[in-house]
């Protein structure tokens, strides 16, 4: 049958100490989210834990700790164990460990001009960067690496790829949050440079930007006092968002411009090189998988530098294989569809907040999604799955009827690459498996590929030349089937082993059709060869035989390639 | 079914030309490889089928074979000889072939067979009933006329009840041409009054006659005779002077036996001194013949030789000379035809002048009259089809005219009686609608054109080989044996049967003889020629023959139809399963199928999964179209039976699996059943049952209503185990299935249990029968379906496979019918169908008398 995936998505967490008051409120609400997954879990059987970014608040370790205690370990138990698969968002960001602010400023104000700054300084410190996701990345070495394919441990489980060869799925994880650090770096600057400045020279505040000052810590609910630093630092970030370079000089509105978070954030394609070109061999490789991209930030809160079309190859691969991209942080309401970008070719799922700062959010507001995948028909069902609560008290989660289904529409290509022919050596097929696997029966090994189980005989054709054309194969089974009491014997053939499989390789090639050639010639050959067998057999043979039963079995490439034994 | 007549034995006859009338090898090779091949391959070597008793026949045709069979298959080969390995043509030949049961005593037969022929003639009488007696008694009648014909007869003899147009077939074994003679004149003569009893009241005679039984009693038996007269072989292949000669000639001499016979020769243009001064110097021919005395035949311009006298020896030894391998006669000669005259033995004529029957008067009302001929050649000239398709349609009529206003051919043009009737229908209704709005031309000529197909081939079939056509043997290619019998049984059988869904009656296609793997509609329903001597496989899908079309007449079961099919695709869309997409995408989803498969799971095998089943499959596997040339089912078309049949174990919730039928197919079983199963469960799981129950009870409903209580408490012969079971399943099931519920509220099922009475249409006591019939062959087979074994690379049999099936009556032969064993397990097949054949005769000729009052009484 069709490979169906389901997936279990849940985005901006934002897991932090709760307050006694509040913790209580989001205790009862994560009881009873518990509950409603063990009820879908019940129905469906998720394979994937997903989680698109921003489950700490402020990267903090002991979140992360907290976010494992009170939701995941129970979330997994319920979902019963499926893949974790996660992206760090700007949430994620350790904002303590952040090091490099004073020289990220220095860089900034060396090279004014300079449209490469971000790349070329987070190139020269990756490592410092990647360290700002230490909690997430230390939090994430339990669920990776796994049983699947993938890179993402290497990456400090912020990035990579994981591949699912029985799946039929690429999952590309990137990680948007790099630069995810600009209130921290902004802060930096006002307190070394305007505020102590500011201070100093209080009196000579403007009158309109004491009014400005004001207003900001109105809105932020901060007790106003032109004399108080608290009030000038807290407020500082707002100040500037509101202010223009005139106010506040030009390296200031530079770096400002720089460290916000829409339309600057990097995903380091060039600096991760190495990572990202074994990710785009291996979607060439795969390129008639189902590719999911998952990232925090939706594609236009990227620099311009790598999402534009054809400023970069690599994410305008990543993004030309995505059927469906899933990104968090915008979270956006119940209402809001899926899109297809892309020329239409790849469908954006967004997330909503599954939790936030009860004080500043209503829990109605907060949602999450199951999305079930048809792999082979390639059509995606998004449920969106809200809660309803009395008083913020009695939680009652329930589906939305804004489900949808859509198409996945991207074009690939079935042709077989070269590479990915050259590494399904059936010779390395793990038999055993694949037999346990379509069948669940364990073998054993009668003789050279012939396996035995219960009352069936497997054989494994690895060259149908010398089985289906050849009379001592005959005999041969005849002994087997006697001395066993056997009644069916299973013929495994193989796509690859024959030479029409050359034309898996052709641009254009539908791998379907070019299957079923395969499978007429190998009935054909299957048909004969039983023929022969059945229309030779002497009297006495055929009474014995007259039960027995041939298959024939042919699996293809993209069945058996998860059964290679490297 | 006859009271006291044991079916044991079918008979074909074959009439041959020889037209090089001295080609031994045809003879040799039809009796070897026609005959003998075929008796060695049944296993019948040690029996007595299938070794011909033959014949030199005066006459159209030169030899005669007649020979016991025990399966109808044979007599529907083609009667070819088959070279082995030398490249042989045979000169132009021709036959007729007839079959049917024996009905006199077998023993008798028997003897026949089994001893050498020593009588010097055989007489073939082909006898046909009066249809006026014929009609309404059925097999009553059949079974009266064959207790005279055994009273009268001192011969040895066979006869036979035939498929053909006539119903009885004669053969007696005589000495003496004049023995043919008395018993042509006696049977010609025998009146109704010598057989009569009260069983055979309810002819169609009564009815008309309103039991005038003065007028019935002297009513003839039969109302056509058709006669041969052949000689012994052994007359014409043995010496003149072996001991068998000897005593022929003196038997002649001391009887004194003449035949008067003139002899039709086919003269090839200036050749006449050649055949004359062959025939002067022969020696025993050259003092035969009057050449002075030479006539020309008009019409072919054949000549007509007279004898000199009227001694039998003539004839004998100018067909023996014919076949002497120096004979030179077709060197000018295409045809030697005798003609022979019998004298009538006037000490046995009657003076008495008859009151004769005028059918002419009823008959009549059944035709097309000249106003409604002149009203549809008016209405097609005005709806402005073209010349040659109204010409062809009022050919229709006129050839309809002429076959329904025969005595002797009207039974089976009763056939079109409905096909005419809605004929005449189309074209006022389109000639109607043309007065309203236009339309194009091509659309009315096409649905005219579909009728002139049916006609034709349906016409052919009855018409040709009929007693207007005694001696052509150009037919379609599907017929090699007389059947007009079988076809007009089957026809009645089904309009009686779609009576109980087709309100207005007008249902009746015309049966035909067509490949196995058409679609039957409205006009005909196509029968492989071997259903019809194997009902099984005619029963196990007549319902889906008769149903097929129930959306084209009826538009609320359209509608239902319609609204359900958006409702499948929407459940498509739910399921999202590709597999069910590429099934859906490849209309291997019937949903019409789904229906009339419930319908029939209800009806026809009455709840019983493994019995619907076995003949799902049997039915399947029998249907060469639908396998590979390797010998394989075809993949695709497996799927496509899978699902239906796995949509009745979901839908009817049946716990039972359903069984992997063939070893052979486990391949394609093991790549599909589990996935046709997943979506089928989901199917049935998504569909709303309310509307799909509404179907199957909309047209169930149809059925039961036919059921109708007796208002008194008279029983009629039920078959008490068929509507037992009936009804508990009727009970168990309504839990499920409150369509059946209904049903068995409105429909008085109920009553059953309480061994009230209903009242049973003929029609379901068939049925009854049918159910019964199939799960009788169902338990023969020992309730599993067996394949006959072929090698595929050459197609023949796996013998040695054979001995596995000895616990089965046969197996299923994928190139069409069944396969048996032996000649044992071949007998009781035989023996076996020929009861429920003669039902489907008897329920025919009876039925037939309701169907033709109802248009006699509707004139009136």
């Amino acid at each position: 049958m069709d490979i169906n995936i389901n997936l279990f998505w849940l985005s901006d967490i934002h897991y932090k100490t709760f307050t006694h008051k509040n913790k209580k409120i989001v205790s009862k609400y994560l009881k009873s989210f518990i509950s409603y997954a063990r009820k879908l879990s019940n129905e469906v059987n998720y394979d994937y834990l997903v989680i698109s970014g921003d489950i700490a608040n402020w990267g903090d370790k002991k979140e992360y700790e907290l976010f494992k205690t009170d939701i995941l370990e129970e979330l997994l138990k319920v979902l019963n164990y499926p893949q974790v698969i996660a992206v760090p968002g700007n949430h994620d960001v350790d904002q303590k460990a952040i090091i490099f602010k004073e020289e990220f400023i220095k860089s900034i104000i060396k090279n004014p001009k300079n449209k490469n700054r971000k790349k070329d300084f987070l190139k020269d410190n990756a490592s410092d960067f990647t360290n700002n996701f230490r909690g997430y990345s230390e939090f994430f070495d339990k669920f990776y690496p796994n049983s699947l394919t993938s890179d993402i441990s290497k990456n400090k489980n912020l990035f990579g790829y994981l591949l699912n060869k029985k799946d039929k799925t690429l999952f590309i994880l990137l990680n948007s949050a790099l630069y995810s650090v600009g209130k921290s770096i902004i802060k930096e600057y006002i307190e070394n440079n305007i505020i102590a400045n500011e201070i100093n020279k209080k009196n000579s505040i403007c009158k309109a930007r004491q009014s400005v000052l004001k207003d900001i810590a109105l809105e932020n609910d901060l007790e106003y006092n032109s004399d108080s630093v608290e009030c000038f630092r807290k407020s500082s970030c707002e100040y500037f968002e509101k202010c223009n370079k005139k106010y506040i000089g030009q390296y200031a509105y530079d770096l400002w411009q720089l460290s916000s978070e829409y339309g600057t954030q990097l995903l380091g394609l060039e600096v991760f090189k190495e990572s990202f070109n074994e990710m785009q061999n291996i979607i060439e490789t795969y390129n008639d998988f189902l590719i999911v991209t998952i990232m925090h930030h939706p594609i236009n809160w990227l620099e311009l530098n790598e999402r534009v079309h054809g400023n970069n190859q690599i994410f305008d691969i990543i993004r030309n294989n995505t059927d469906l991209m899933l990104t968090g942080h915008e979270h956006v309401s119940t209402e809001s569809l899926s899109e297809y970008i892309n020329e239409g070719q790849l469908l954006h799922i967004q997330a909503g907040q599954f939790l936030g700062d009860p004080k500043r959010n209503l829990f109605e507001d907060f949602w999450f999604s199951t999305i079930s995948i048809n792999v082979i028909k390639r059509t995606v069902n998004q449920k969106k799955h809200i809660n309803k609560s009395e008083g913020n008290s009695n939680f009652r989660w329930y589906e939305s009827e804004n489900q949808s289904n859509r198409k996945l529409r991207k074009i690939y290509s079935q042709k077989l690459s070269r590479d990915r022919f050259n590494s399904l050596n059936i010779n390395n097929i793990y038999f055993f498996k694949l037999i346990n696997a379509l069948y669940g029966k364990s073998i054993v090994l009668l003789e050279d590929s012939i396996f035995i189980s219960d009352t069936n005989i497997y054989i494994n054709v690895l060259d149908h030349s010398k089985i289906f054309n050849v009379n001592s194969f005959i005999v041969k089974i005849k002994n087997m089937v006697a001395k066993n009491n056997i009644k069916g014997v299973y013929f495994f053939c193989y796509d690859l082993e024959s030479s029409i499989s050359e034309q898996y390789l052709k641009e254009g090639s539908d791998k379907l059709k070019v299957l079923e050639k395969i499978k007429n010639d190998f009935d054909f050959k299957f048909d004969c060869f039983r023929n022969l067998f059945f229309s030779n057999l002497s009297d006495e043979e055929t009474i014995q035989f007259s039960e027995l039963y041939f298959i024939n079995k042919i699996i293809p490439y993209w069945i058996f390639e998860s059964y290679i034994v490297d | 079914m006859y009271d006291n007549v044991n079916i044991k034995h079918g008979v074909q006859v074959v009439f041959t030309t020889v037209s090089n009338q001295k080609d031994k090898d045809f003879e040799n090779d039809i009796e070897n490889q026609y005959f003998k091949s075929y008796r060695k391959k049944t296993h019948n070597e040690n029996t007595i089928y299938y070794e011909p008793l033959k014949f030199y026949m005066l006459g159209d045709y030169d030899i005669c074979y007649i020979s016991l069979i025990n399966n109808f298959k044979f007599s529907h080969r083609l009667f070819e000889p088959k070279s082995q390995g030398e490249n042989k043509i045979y000169n132009t030949h021709s036959f007729q072939s007839f079959s049917g049961f024996v009905i006199n005593e077998n023993t008798e037969v028997e003897n026949i067979f089994n001893n050498s022929i020593e009588s010097y003639f055989i007489g073939i009488i082909n006898l046909k009933l009066n249809n006026g007696l014929l009609i309404g008694n059925g097999l009553d009648f059949i079974e009266s006329v064959r207790n005279y014909i055994q009273k009268i007869i001192d011969v040895p003899f066979i006869l036979t009840q035939t498929f053909s147009w006539f119903e009885l077939s004669l053969k007696i074994l005589i000495d003496n041409p004049n023995k043919l003679t008395q018993i042509l004149e006696e049977l010609r003569r025998v009146e109704f009054g010598a057989i009569s009893n009260s069983h055979l009241n309810s002819s169609l005679y009564h009815s008309l006659l309103k039991g005038n039984n003065e007028t019935i009693y002297k009513t003839s038996l039969f109302s056509d005779t058709h006669s041969y007269l052949g000689f012994n072989t052994k007359l014409i292949s043995e010496k003149l002077d072996s001991l068998y000669l000897e005593k022929f000639k003196s038997y002649v001499l001391e009887n004194n036996i003449s035949l008067r016979t003139s002899i039709e020769w086919q003269i090839k243009p200036g050749h006449f001194n050649h055949l004359k001064h062959i025939l002067q110097n022969h020696k025993w021919l050259k003092d035969r013949f009057k050449f002075d005395k030479n006539f020309l035949v008009l019409g072919k311009n054949d000549y007509s030789l007279k004898e000199k006298g009227h001694d039998i020896m003539s004839n004998l030894h100018l067909i023996r000379y014919i076949k002497r391998p120096e004979c030179e006669i077709f060197d000018h000669c295409r045809k030697v035809k005798t003609y022979v005259y019998l004298n009538c033995l006037k000490n046995n004529s009657s003076d008495e002048i008859r009151q004769t029957f005028k059918w002419f008067d009823h008959l009549s009302k059944l035709a097309i009259g000249s106003d409604k001929f002149n009203q549809m050649d008016l209405q097609l000239k005005s709806l402005k089809v073209s010349r040659q398709v109204r010409i062809k349609v009022l050919k229709i009529f006129s050839n309809y005219n002429n076959g329904i206003q025969d005595p002797i051919l009207f039974s089976y043009f009763l056939d079109f009686k409905i096909f005419i009737d809605c004929l005449v229908d189309l074209i006022e209704e389109e000639y109607n609608n043309s007065q309203n709005f236009f339309f194009p031309i091509k659309e009315i000529e096409d649905k005219i054109n579909k009728n002139l197909v049916v006609f034709q081939e349906g016409y052919n079939v009855r018409f040709l080989n009929s007693y207007l056509f005694e001696n052509i043997s150009d037919f379609d290619l599907d017929f090699n044996n007389s059947i007009q019998q079988l076809l007009t049984s089957y026809g009645i059988m089904v309009h009686e049967y779609g009576k109980l869904f087709y309100e207005n009656g007008k249902y009746g296609p015309i049966i035909q003889l067509n490949n196995i793997d058409t679609v039957s509609n409205t006009l005909s329903i196509n029968y492989s020629i071997h259903h019809l001597t194997s009902p099984e496989f005619a029963f196990t899908t007549i319902l889906k023959e008769i149903l097929n079309h129930l959306s084209d007449q009826n538009d609320e079961f359209k509608t239902f139809l319609n609204n359900f099919k958006k409702e499948i695709s929407h459940s498509i869309t739910e399921i999202n399963e590709s597999y069910l997409d590429n099934v859906f995408e490849r209309n291997q989803l019937d949903l019409n199928n789904f229906i009339i498969d419930s319908v029939r799971y209800i009806i026809t095998f009455n709840f019983d999964f493994k019995l619907f089943e076995y003949w799902f499959w049997a039915y399947n596997f029998q249907n060469s179209s639908l396998f590979n040339s390797s010998g394989m089912f075809n993949e695709e078309q497996l799927k496509m039976e899978l699902l239906r049949i796995s949509l009745i174990k979901y839908y009817f919730k049946i716990e039972s699996e359903i069984e992997c039928p063939s070893n052979e197919l486990m391949t394609y079983w093991d790549r599909h059943a589990e996935k046709i199963y997943f979506i089928t469960d989901k199917l049935i799981n998504d569909i709303n049952r309310q509307s799909f129950d509404n179907i199957i009870g909309f047209v169930c409903k149809k059925y039961f209503n036919s059921y109708n209580l007796y208002s008194d408490d008279s029983f009629l012969d039920l078959n008490e185990e068929y509507f037992e079971n009936l009804w508990m399943q009727f009970n168990t099931n309504s839990q499920n299935f409150p369509f059946l519920d209904s049903l068995t509220i409105n429909y008085k099922f109920k009553l059953l249990s309480s061994k009230r009475v209903l009242q049973v249409n003929p029609m379901h006591d068939m049925e009854a029968d049918i159910f019964s019939f199939l799960k009788k062959q169902y338990e023969f087979n020992k309730k599993r379906i067996t394949t006959l074994k072929r090698n595929w690379m050459d197609g023949r049999t796996l013998k040695n496979f054979e001995d596995t099936q000895e616990d089965i009556l046969y197996s299923i032969d994928q190139t069409g019918g069944v396969y048996f064993k032996d000649s044992e397990k071949t007998s009781r097949y035989f023996v076996f169908n020929a009861q429920y054949l003669l039902n489907i005769i008897d329920f025919s000729f009876k039925q037939k008398l309701n169907f033709i009052n109802k248009y006699l009484d509707d004139k009136q």
